[in-house]
């Protein structure tokens, strides 16, 4: 089932002279269940990409459609519902609400939803993360490693329809780097989770389904390398 | 100009908001120093003014100087202006031996100026001839005083006996109070040449009006002393000096004593005993030092945010190698760019506010103080030094602990920018209610309050000390304000005339006043003091608890009150009390027994005796404390509970007895006096009616009569004067709590304002994971309302127990019982909430600035 199509998806910056074309009429579209990963030089659009798939940033021309909504024709609040119902997202560093504890900060959403937390899912998702001791701790006591599996638990808690991560390993040692994919592909066997990742490290681009390559603006390459 | 300070001052200018912000807290600081400067040295100055008003320029009077030596102080090159003036006399006036003032006290003077002699009719005299005397005794013999008159005075001195021997009264003995013969020595003549005021001249002696007679410097008769007054150059500026000087030019003249103008110098702050302006600067110190703590609150804070948004550049010229020092030289750099502007603008804001404030209560204020002399505003050296001095200070102090944090930034912290106020669990925690009544914005709206303790404490001192001043300030105006409805409550009319000393004059003055036109009503009463022997089981307990019991009986006191015709008739027809009752022979009385008493802050109805009915006999006698004068038996024709028809609707103390007679019985009693004028009183009463200067009338009335003692009280007069108070008052403290609730509400606004801007990832996060724009609001306003109610739940209870404090110690001049006004509830609440609504609408507006993905994005943020 297509779970997201992008139609002509255009991001201009500035006016006149000083415009800056970040993204020229990207189109493609993406299965439940994919794993995907964004590769570019810096500069390339991704990240821009990657905002506007989110919600986060809107296109100048174009259409981004999840699971049948088309986000770009929502208003900020019917955007900002469907965000924490439907997208997951996980930056590079300072992802945590400083004030929040770690299970706070990873039912946030649902917080927000004010929907009851399934206790179940929430203890499943806490223990493959390897935080169960750590529930009550506020950001500033988790290391760098730890606060980037409370975004990951956080953006897969409400099940949303994709997730998206912005170079999720930047900001870590390898071995956490390890680690944190690991969870990340894991919970996109064990769920079914839709996963967009955007990386410069080939290493981790080869771990996806496919791979969608993005220079200055347009998609250069488009290819699924395992099924 | 170095590097570092090219810098801070683009930070400065790219940050305009902070940077106003910081320099208006700055500018309101400086400005309440001014203005207390201000007023100091302003007050200072009027008090100058109308010392100087009074008794004209002068700072030392030398006493027992020979004629040939007078002249010497006009040698010394201190002395701007000198007097030389005789040695007062005492003399008796043609007409003034029935009066209460048969004196004129007279002296030669050859410099009038210096006393600030001002002439209210013809001139100045010239030779020892010509006379000038006081306005007050021209308007009691106006036909004496017509310029050009002659007026023959006897001088002499007024002499007086104890235990055998003679001894002479001087200008401090009251004329009345004692025996006293007066002995002529010698008779002259003087020409009435002017008519002058100078009240100080007014009151040198007792018992007698002022004259003065020309004297000529060059021809002073040798026989006698001289008093020289002296005005030195300058005299502001010799501060102790005035009694080296004084010394000194003592010596030269021979003076046997010096006497310094101690109104003068006491103002200047030099007196030998300066009590007063001690106790002026005093408070001025602790107004000021209060100032000074809430500005460095502000000033503190604000640097302090200023170094905060700064971090990263301080740790970045760490890095590239600046000192420790050169990084504090940054902040202080800051505040001396805000102190260039910040100094000069609130000196100007602070003189220009105050001239405002004194134009606008200047005609409240002499209607207060009852002269023409209004604030003006004035500012010495000295006092432009404090000011300047202490904003510095204040700069200085509130730069320098922002100083250090910012030195010891280090490159790392800095770029990581991981360097948050220490969260602890335990710091962030709230109850489960939190979120039940809440909703989830709401409580992390809370925990957002806890994060940061210090901008916490910050925003909820400064929101209990507005509260808290505010509550305070608008509850003494209130308070002030009641007392003084309750005082005027009990009295049922506008104008009071009260008449002692000649029976007879004051019954034709009395009835001169009754004729008057366009009162509202006017009740003539006439009062004849005595006594009442009782048995102690007659006499009530309140009125019982002011005496003391003799043999089981009691001495109280009983005033006899006879009215007018008129309002006795319509007084007893008020109170169903047949006209027959006190005509007959015989001493008839209506007993007032029954009164309106208010004890502490209730009213109760009270029986001053017990068991009186009529019929009953009382023994009635007038004594002068060692033997009865006149006696006669006093029976009661009627008890009456009602109030009188002039006078007190309640009474808070009891000691005398009231008993209604009329007017031919009473005069019977004086008839018996040897002397009524001890004992008899007469008083006109009046409510105001069309006629406006019914007050005026009355006062030309009595000035008419001599010889008796009148005194004119008009309530509404007293009102206005106590109102003049409360207003001035009000103006002071109102302008006082409203700059500092300035302070406050630019401190919160910064310490909010501040931390929206630095939250403003995480604020773009909560968007990112879909926090609606309206769950946002709700966060904010939650924050806010927090905020409000924290301030409040500390303001009120300090504020109520600062009022309840306020009511104790004025609880003896108060008579009402503990209370805050309504208005001082609601005003507070109202307040503090819109105080911080404002706030946080400011806040939310520069948290929202930009994108949300545009602020993820910017590493700077």
């Amino acid at each position: 089932m297509e779970i997201l199509r992008v139609e002509h998806l255009s991001k201009i910056y500035g006016q006149g002279e000083t415009a800056v074309k970040a993204l020229d009429d990207v189109s493609f579209s993406v299965e439940e269940g994919q794993f995907v990963a964004i590769i570019g030089p810096s500069g390339s659009g991704k990240s821009t990409l990657l905002h506007i798939l989110g919600g986060v940033d809107t296109p100048t021309s174009g259409k981004v459609i999840i699971d049948n909504t088309d986000i770009t024709s929502l208003n900020e609040t019917a955007l900002a519902i469907f965000r924490r119902r439907q997208i997951g997202l996980v930056y590079q560093f300072y992802n945590l609400i400083p004030v929040l504890n770690v299970e706070e900060n990873m039912q946030l959403p649902l917080l927000l939803d004010g929907r009851k937390v399934d206790h179940k899912a929430y203890a499943n998702i806490v223990n493959k993360l390897g935080l169960e001791k750590r529930r009550t701790y506020l950001p500033n006591q988790l290391s760098g490693g730890q606060q980037q599996r409370v975004s990951i638990g956080r953006a897969l808690m409400n099940n949303p329809a994709i997730v998206l991560a912005d170079e999720p390993t930047g900001n870590l040692d390898s071995k956490n780097s390890v680690e944190i994919m690991g969870l990340l592909r894991e919970f996109h066997k064990e769920l079914h989770q839709t996963l967009f990742v955007i990386t410069h490290d080939e290493r981790i681009a080869l771990q996806a389904d496919r791979i969608l390559a993005i220079e200055d603006g347009k998609v250069v390459k488009d290819e699924v390398i395992r099924k | 100009m170095k590097v570092i300070d090219r810098v801070t001052l683009q930070y400065m200018k790219r940050n305009k908001g902070r940077t106003w912000v910081t320099i208006l807290g700055a500018v309101i600081s400086v400005a309440m120093l001014s203005a207390v400067i201000v007023i100091v040295c302003s007050a200072q100055d009027m008090l100058l003014r109308h010392t100087i008003e009074s008794g004209g320029q002068w700072e030392t009077r030398f006493f027992g100087v020979a004629a040939d030596k007078a002249a010497g102080a006009g040698k010394s090159e201190e002395v701007a202006s000198y007097g030389i003036s005789t040695v007062g006399k005492y003399a008796s006036y043609p007409g003034g031996e029935a009066t209460n003032k048969p004196y004129l006290y007279v002296s030669g003077e050859t410099n009038f100026d210096i006393f600030n002699t001002q002439i209210r009719e013809g001139r100045l005299p010239q030779t020892d001839t010509e006379m000038i005397v006081s306005e007050s005794f021209s308007l009691k013999n106006p036909d004496a005083c017509a310029i050009g008159s002659r007026i023959t005075v006897s001088f002499g001195r007024r002499m007086s006996e104890q235990d055998g021997e003679k001894f002479e009264l001087g200008t401090n003995y009251s004329y009345g109070g004692y025996d006293e013969t007066f002995e002529v020595e010698e008779q002259k003549e003087y020409t009435i040449v002017g008519i002058f005021e100078a009240p100080d001249k007014e009151v040198e002696a007792f018992g007698a009006y002022r004259a003065m007679y020309g004297l000529d410097e060059k021809a002073l008769p040798g026989n006698g002393t001289y008093e020289v007054t002296v005005d030195y150059n300058n005299y502001k500026r010799l501060g102790n000096k005035i009694y080296t000087i004084s010394g000194e030019l003592g010596d030269t003249l021979g003076a046997s004593d010096i006497k310094y103008n101690t109104g003068l110098l006491g103002y200047l702050g030099i007196s030998n005993d300066s009590s007063f302006m001690t106790m002026i600067y005093m408070l001025a110190a602790v107004v000021g030092i209060i100032i000074l703590i809430g500005s460095i609150s502000l000033i503190y804070n604000a640097f302090s945010i200023s170094i905060a948004e700064r971090s990263r550049t301080f740790g970045m010229l760490s890095s590239v190698g600046a000192t420790r020092q050169q990084k504090r030289h940054s902040v202080f750099f800051e505040a001396a760019c805000v102190g260039a502007v910040a100094i000069p603008l609130g000196l100007a804001a602070g003189i220009a506010g105050m001239a405002v404030t004194f134009k606008i209560i200047n005609p409240v204020f002499r209607e207060w103080m009852q002269n023409d002399l209004g604030l003006e505003v004035s500012l010495s050296w000295g006092g432009i030094a404090v000011i300047i001095l202490f904003s510095a200070l204040v700069l200085l102090i509130s730069a320098w602990i922002p100083s250090r944090h910012a030195s010891r930034v280090s490159a790392l912290e800095a770029l990581r920018q991981s360097r948050e106020y220490k969260i602890t669990a335990k710091s962030v925690r709230t109850s489960k209610l939190t979120r039940l009544v809440f909703g989830f914005e709401g409580e992390l709206g809370l925990k957002n309050l806890k994060r940061n303790k210090s901008h916490y404490r910050t925003t909820v001192f400064s929101l209990t000390v507005s509260v808290l001043l505010f509550m305070t300030a608008y509850t003494f105006s209130a308070y002030v304000r009641k007392s003084n409805d309750m005082i005027q409550a009990p009295l049922s009319y506008d104008i009071n005339v009260s008449m002692s000393d000649d029976a007879d004059s004051m019954d034709r003055l009395s009835e001169e006043l009754m004729g008057l036109k366009g009162a509202g009503s006017a009740v003539a009463v006439k009062k004849l003091r005595g006594e009442v022997e009782l048995p102690a089981d007659m006499v009530g307990s309140e009125l019982a608890a002011v005496y003391a019991e003799e043999n089981g009986k009691y001495n109280i006191s009983v005033q006899l009150l006879a009215m007018d015709d008129a309002s006795l008739r319509s007084y007893m027809q008020e109170q169903g009390i047949a006209e027959e009752t006190l005509s007959g022979d015989g001493l008839n009385g209506i007993l007032i027994n029954r009164i309106n008493f208010k004890k502490g802050h209730e009213f109760a109805e009270l029986d001053l005796l017990n068991g009186v009915k009529t019929g009953d006999i009382l023994d009635f006698h007038v004594t002068d404390g060692l033997k009865d004068l006149a006696e006669d038996d006093l029976k009661l024709a009627a008890v009456s509970g009602g109030k009188t028809p002039f006078g007190d609707k309640y009474v808070t103390d009891v000691y005398s007895v009231q008993v209604i007679v009329s007017m031919e019985a009473l005069d019977k009693i004086c008839e018996m006096l040897p002397e009524p004028k001890y004992f008899v009183t007469e008083n006109v009463y009046y409510t105001m009616g069309e006629n406006e200067n019914l007050e005026d009338e009355i006062r030309t009335i009595c000035n008419k009569y001599r010889d008796v003692s009148s005194r004119v009280n008009s309530v509404a007069a007293e009102q206005k004067e106590v109102m003049n108070g409360v207003i001035i008052i009000s103006v002071f403290l109102y302008g006082f709590v409203a700059l500092i609730a300035l302070v406050s509400m630019a401190n919160i606004m910064n310490t909010i304002s501040t931390g929206m801007q630095l939250r403003r990832r995480e604020f773009a996060m909560l968007q990112s994971v879909g926090m609606t724009p309206k769950g946002f609001r709700k966060m904010l306003t939650m924050e806010g309302l927090f905020y409000g109610i924290k301030g409040l739940v500390y303001g009120l209870p300090i504020s109520i127990f600062v009022i309840w404090g306020m009511h104790r110690i004025l609880v003896s001049n108060v008579s009402f019982s503990f209370y805050v006004p309504a208005g001082a509830l609601t005003g507070a609440v109202a307040g503090v909430f819109i105080l911080v609504g404002v706030t946080m609408v400011y806040g939310r507006r520069k948290a929202r600035a930009g994108s949300i993905v545009e602020v993820l994005k910017d590493e700077n943020a």
